[in-house]
């Protein structure tokens, strides 16, 4: 350590405590990555505010030193958000894990910004609500993190993703300056500033207090599981659900290669291995409308040519039937060294046409792609399997990811639908937003954090972003 | 004064948005501010001392996708025309606001006013899928995309959408749609204020999620329905057995504390159609966001401050409290914010004769950060200020 970052870790010691500082290089190393495999960085310290004082105080003293900052949920970001370079120092909040409230009348909470997102959701279960986005991460990543990243999840097809269940914040800015963004009924004060924070990767300030939307658990849930022969299939089946206007809570799609990865571990859920997909189909809601909506789903999945169609008939069966599905990612991270979750949106009625481009990808650069994804949003992660450690396959991995997006945008989608832009999509920004486009972005960010230090280098690509400011005829 | 067009009829969007940026830049060279317009049925009058700056001929429908529930439309685009577009595909846009069905795509958007089925779509920040827009400095850009679901960059668009156009000029959008729905039903009970609050209560507290859940004021409700008394209105729409369970559950609660008004069944289209109407018809509207479980005292503000209203509506499950007057003044309005905000609840001016609008500003009493902030970001979107725009007072 040199002398200023000594010097910094004490003053930050002074604010937090000296138990919530760490310096040591070991320490460092188990901050160095994030979900996202391809990339490193190691901060200069890690520092643990359990409070917005003391989050306030932190990036006070950061800005006057001019040290950057990146703020740090549970690290499970899959773009390498939440990675931190010396001199940057970590700003982890997990510490910050109450729920403020949980108000039922009004159905809203407040929290802090580390609460895991299944606290939330089993805090508000005792009142008969439900914080609705649900991350396969759920289990670990924090309402904070999610706030950043927007972050979706298989039941955000009929309750939207997280900005739309994000009523208000409390916000540090990057000087020290506590604010407050929205209002608790999220009627915003004049422009929707909350509405702006939300996906902002950690680059406008640190988020310290959260009121969230929460829904009334719904009374009725049934889910049946479709396998097909032809992954084709499977995607006309999921655009024809959504045309007739059924809204599942989730629908879900996993491809063979995804099915016996889950097969073949500890997670097996006994789905069909000679299936070229699975499709996962929950409704949720009244009894009757749920009936409805099932059968008619099951009829349309047959008609699209399905085998068989198995109903959970039970909670534990229904357990089941998700558990290869949120496992998928555990088993996957099996079969080989590293894995690199892929996330872009298409048209849901291209998912077809750009699954096979997806699959000839694969092929022709010689990389297993594994598909688990929120197919009812058409929000496609194609999972590339590789080691770190072998550099030609590292480059294919690099080529594919790309081809992968080009083809996605080609079919009218974007780069990313839930995991951000980090350090990993800054390379294809381009491939949807223009100069202009990127320098108004740039020029917001720059709004909420004229310092520059918060996050600095990620989402906008360096160089890309035309010059913003007042227009003068040349 | 006439209006600017800043094209006569221009059919792809690049020129349209090329066109709206030259109007821009010539604004600014004559050091003229603009006010952006649509329909012009929402501000019929211009706001003092501006030019208008017409987007009525920007009105095209394009890549309307069914299959994918995404359309994407020009901001002059009248909400009924492209009602009418959606419906013969089969789908529809999940917005209501007050005002006439004349209003267009563009206006309602930056107005960001919801109407009653706020209370499950949301409004309209949550139809938005991207936009393109103009910026005060005269740059077309581009936000979000064409997808639901979409994390690529920073969510810009938010501050244009509810932006009353200090934000941008919207050309162009790209709207989230539902398909038509097979059944579309609405039930309405009457009882006190005391009773229908009450009612709203309970009716949440069953879990229950119509589409619509409308607390009425007694002339509103009379005039809706010929109801006598604050009147709760509910309505749902989807499938028929989710439908008839839904308004089922809401049945039980209201209908144990009010009493059923009769009609509201037969004409629920009419109803809520004048609903709209009337509501975007008072020449003083005022939204606050209220808490759910307290919009009464909202209500009991509004009248301490403004007096007593033409009428109230209330969305239940969001907590938004609107009021209408013939008129109002704007230190009665500051007074309504200060109060208002003691409990967290921005009020805002959602519309106003031009010369209250200037005074009083469609919103008021930021918290001193709140407001730093805003106005910092207000000078991105608009560098030269030239959006005529009253946005915060
Ligand atoms: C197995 C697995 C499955 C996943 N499934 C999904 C999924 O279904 N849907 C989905 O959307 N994502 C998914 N993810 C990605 C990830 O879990 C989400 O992006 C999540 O929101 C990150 O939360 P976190 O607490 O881990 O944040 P981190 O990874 O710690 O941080 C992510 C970003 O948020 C910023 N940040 C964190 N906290 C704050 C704060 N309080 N204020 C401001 N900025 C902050 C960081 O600077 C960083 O830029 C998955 C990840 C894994 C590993």
């Amino acid at each position: 350590m040199t002398h200023t970052s000594i010097a910094l870790a004490e003053e930050l010691a002074g604010i937090v405590g000296e138990r919530f500082v760490r310096t040591r290089p070991t320490e460092l190393l188990t901050f160095a990555a994030d979900g996202l495999p391809t990339h490193r960085a190691v901060p200069a310290c890690v520092v643990f505010p359990g409070s917005a004082s003391e989050v306030s105080a932190v990036l006070a003293r950061l800005h006057a030193r001019g040290t950057p900052f990146v703020a740090r949920g549970a690290g499970t970001g899959l773009s390498g958000g939440a990675l931190a370079e010396a001199p940057a120092v970590l700003v982890t909040l997990t510490r910050m894990g109450r729920i403020l409230a949980v108000d039922a009348p009004n159905r809203r909470a407040v929290v802090e910004p580390g609460v895991v997102n299944a606290t939330l959701a089993r805090e508000a279960a005792r009142v008969g609500l439900h914080y609705a986005p649900d991350p396969s991460s759920q289990s670990a990543c924090t309402i904070g993190g999610n706030v950043a990243e927007n972050a979706g999840g298989p039941h955000c097809l009929k309750y939207g993703v997280t900005t739309n269940h994000i009523l208000a914040l409390e916000v540090v800015r990057a000087d020290g300056e506590r604010v407050h963004l929205g209002s608790a009924s999220g009627e915003p004060w004049g422009p929707d500033l909350a509405g702006l924070f939300v996906g902002s990767e950690g680059t406008f300030g640190v988020a310290t207090a959260i009121t969230v939307r929460l829904v009334p658990v719904p009374p009725t849930v049934r889910t049946i599981l479709a396998d097909f022969t032809a992954l084709r299939a499977a995607g006309e089946a999921v655009s024809r659900i959504i045309a007739e206007g059924i809204v599942p809570a989730a629908l879900e799609m996993m491809d063979r290669s995804a099915i016996g990865i889950v097969e073949s571990s500890v997670y097996a859920a006994g789905y069909p291995t000679d299936a070229a997909a699975v499709l996962l189909v929950e409704c949720d809601g009244r009894e009757g409308a749920v009936a409805a909506d099932i059968a008619r789903a099951e009829a349309i999945c047959r008609e699209a040519g399905a085998g068989t169609v198995r109903a959970a008939r039970t909670a534990a069966e229904r357990e089941r039937l998700w558990q290869g599905r949120k496992k998928a990612f555990g088993a996957m991270g099996r079969i080989s060294a590293d894995l690199l979750v892929q996330d872009a949106t298409v048209p849901r009625s291209a998912l077809p046409d750009v699954l096979e481009r997806v699959a000839e990808i694969g092929r022709r650069h010689a990389l297993r792609v594994t598909n688990v994804f929120h197919a009812g949003d058409g929000n496609l992660h194609p999972n590339l399997s590789f080691d770190a450690a072998d550099p030609d396959e590292l480059a294919r991995v690099a080529v594919a990811s790309r081809e992968i997006m080009e083809v996605c945008v080609a079919a009218g989608g974007t780069i990313t639908g839930e995991h951000g832009v980090g350090v990993d999509k800054k390379k294809y920004m381009d491939l949807v937003f223009g100069p202009d486009d990127l320098a108004l972005m740039d020029a917001v960010r720059g709004a909420f954090d004229p310092s520059g230090l918060a996050n600095p280098g990620k989402v906008i690509p360096d160089g890309a972003a035309r010059p913003w400011g007042p227009w003068s005829p040349a | 004064m006439t209006a600017r067009a800043p094209v006569a009829a221009p059919t792809t969007l690049p020129a349209a948005a090329a066109s709206v940026g030259e109007a821009v830049r010539r604004a600014i060279v004559s050091g003229q501010r603009l006010a952006p317009r649509g329909a012009g049925t929402w501000w019929p009058e211009p706001p003092p001392l501006s030019e208008p700056l017409d987007l009525s001929p920007i009105a095209h429908v394009a890549g309307l996708a069914s299959a994918d529930l995404v359309v994407t439309v020009g901001a002059g685009c009248r909400l009924d025309a492209l009602g009418e577009r959606l419906a013969a595909a089969g789908v529809w846009l999940a917005l209501d606001p007050p005002g006439s069905r004349a209003r267009s795509v563009g206006g309602v958007l930056a107005s960001g006013g919801a109407g009653p089925l706020a209370a499950r779509f949301g409004s309209p920040r949550d139809q938005v899928l991207g936009l393109t827009a103009v910026m005060g400095n005269g740059t077309p850009v581009r936000m979000g995309g064409r997808v639901v679901k979409n994390v690529a960059g920073f969510d810009v668009a938010k501050a244009v959408v509810g932006g009353h156009g200090a934000y941008g000029v919207i050309v162009e959008a790209h709207l989230r749609l539902h398909a038509l729905p097979a059944t579309d039903r609405s039930a309405a009970w009457a009882g006190s204020l005391r009773e229908v609050v009450a009612a709203g209560a309970l009716t949440l507290a069953a879990g229950a999620v119509p589409a619509a859940l409308e607390a009425v004021s007694p002339p509103l409700a009379a005039d809706l329905l010929a109801a006598d008394g604050w009147t709760l209105l509910a309505r749902d729409l989807g499938g028929h057995a989710a439908v008839e369970e839904e308004l089922a559950v809401v049945s039980r609660s209201a209908g144990a504390a009010l009493r059923p008004v009769h009609g509201a069944a037969d004409a629920a289209a009419a109803v809520w159609r004048r609903w709209r109407e009337i509501v975007g018809g008072w020449p003083v509207l005022v939204r606050v966001g209220a808490d759910p479980a307290a919009w009464a005292d909202a209500v009991a503000l509004v009248e301490e401050h403004l007096g007593s209203p033409l009428g109230v509506s209330t969305t239940v499950p969001r907590g938004t409290v609107r009021a209408g007057f013939a008129t109002a003044s704007a230190g009665a309005l500051a007074g309504l914010r200060a109060a208002a905000a003691r409990r967290g609840w921005p009020v805002t001016l959602e519309r106003a004769h031009p010369a209250l609008r200037e005074e009083a500003g469609v919103a008021g009493a930021l918290a001193p950060g709140t407001r730093r902030l805003a106005e910092a970001v207000r000078r991105v979107y608009d560098p030269h200020d030239v959006f005529v725009v009253p946005l915060v007072r």
